[in-house]
C-alpha cells in the first residue's frame, strides 16, 4: 500500500467510532429518561411552607449548576461524534485517541 | 409512607394557622437512590467508552452528592414534620389545660368561667404555637440558605 497501512489499521479505528457512537447513543437515553423520571417527581420537598421552599431552593441551584458544569448531551454527544468520525476516517493510530474521545461523550451525558 | 398529620390534629392545624408540611420524605429518598443508580449506570458507560483507559468521573460524583442531598432534605422535611406535629400536640394540651383549669375551679358557675378564661386565653395559646412554629422555620432556613 501506498500509505504504508495494513487494512486492520483502517478497520479498527470505525470498529471504535461505531462503538462509541453506540455508547454515546445508549448513555444518552438512559440521561434522557432519568430526567424525565426526576420531572415526573415533582416537589416532593414540598411547598406550603418555608422549610420545603428553602430545600427546593437549594435542590435546583445544585441541579442547574450541576448541568451547567456538565453540558451533556446532545453537544458533548455531537462533539465527539464528528471528532470519533474524523479519527474513523482517517487512518491507523488513532484508536487510542478516539477511545479516549468516547469516555468524554459518556461523561457529558448527565 | 410519609409522616401525615393525624386526623385528631387537624383541627390544631387550624386554629394554630400554621399548615403541616406536605413534602413527601420517602420521594425524596427514592430521588436520591435514583441518583446514585444514574452515576452508576454512568460511570458503567464512561467505563466502556474509556476501554481501560483511566479516567475521572466527576460529573458521577456530583450526581451522586446531589443524590445526598435529596435524602437529606428528606431527613429535613421528616425532622420539621415531627416538630410540626410536637407543636400542635403542645398546644392542643395547652388549650385543653386552659379550660380544665378554669372548670376545676367548682361546680358549675367554676365551668361557665372555665369555658370563658379558655375563650380568653386561647389567642395567647395561638401567638405562642405560632411564633414557636415560625421561630423554627425560621431557624432552619437561615440554616439551609447560609
Amino acid at each position: 500500500m501506498g500509505d504504508g497501512l495494513r487494512a486492520d489499521d483502517r478497520v479498527r479505528p470505525r470498529r471504535v467510532a461505531r462503538g462509541v457512537a453506540t455508547t454515546c447513543a445508549e448513555a444518552a437515553a438512559r440521561a434522557s429518561a432519568f430526567h424525565e423520571r426526576m420531572a415526573a417527581y415533582g416537589t416532593p420537598w414540598g411547598v406550603n411552607n418555608p422549610v420545603s421552599r428553602a430545600l427546593g431552593l437549594c435542590y435546583r441551584t445544585a441541579r442547574d449548576e450541576h448541568a451547567a458544569r456538565h453540558p451533556g448531551h446532545p453537544a458533548a454527544c455531537l462533539a465527539g461524534r464528528e471528532t470519533v468520525g474524523r479519527a474513523g476516517d482517517g487512518a491507523g493510530g488513532g484508536a487510542r485517541g478516539t477511545a479516549g474521545g468516547g469516555a468524554a461523550v459518556a461523561g457529558g451525558v448527565r | 409512607m410519609s409522616l401525615e398529620l393525624p386526623a385528631a390534629l387537624a383541627p390544631i392545624e387550624v386554629f394554630l394557622g400554621r399548615v403541616y408540611s406536605d413534602g413527601d420524605e420517602e420521594a425524596l429518598v427514592r430521588m436520591g437512590d435514583e441518583h446514585d443508580e444514574h452515576a452508576a449506570a454512568m460511570r458503567e458507560h464512561q467505563a466502556a467508552g474509556a476501554a481501560g483507559e483511566p479516567h475521572h468521573d466527576a460529573a458521577g460524583s456530583e450526581t451522586r452528592v446531589l443524590g445526598l442531598g435529596l435524602k437529606v432534605s428528606a431527613s429535613i422535611v421528616l425532622a420539621h414534620k415531627g416538630v410540626t406535629l410536637l407543636q400542635y400536640a403542645l398546644t392542643a394540651a395547652a388549650l385543653a389545660e386552659t379550660v380544665a383549669t378554669g372548670g376545676a375551679t367548682g361546680g358549675a358557675t367554676g365551668g361557665a368561667t372555665g369555658g370563658a378564661t379558655g375563650a380568653t386565653l386561647a389567642p395567647f395559646v395561638r401567638q405562642a404555637g405560632q411564633q414557636a412554629l415560625d421561630a423554627v422555620a425560621t431557624v432552619t432556613v437561615n440554616e439551609l440558605l447560609t
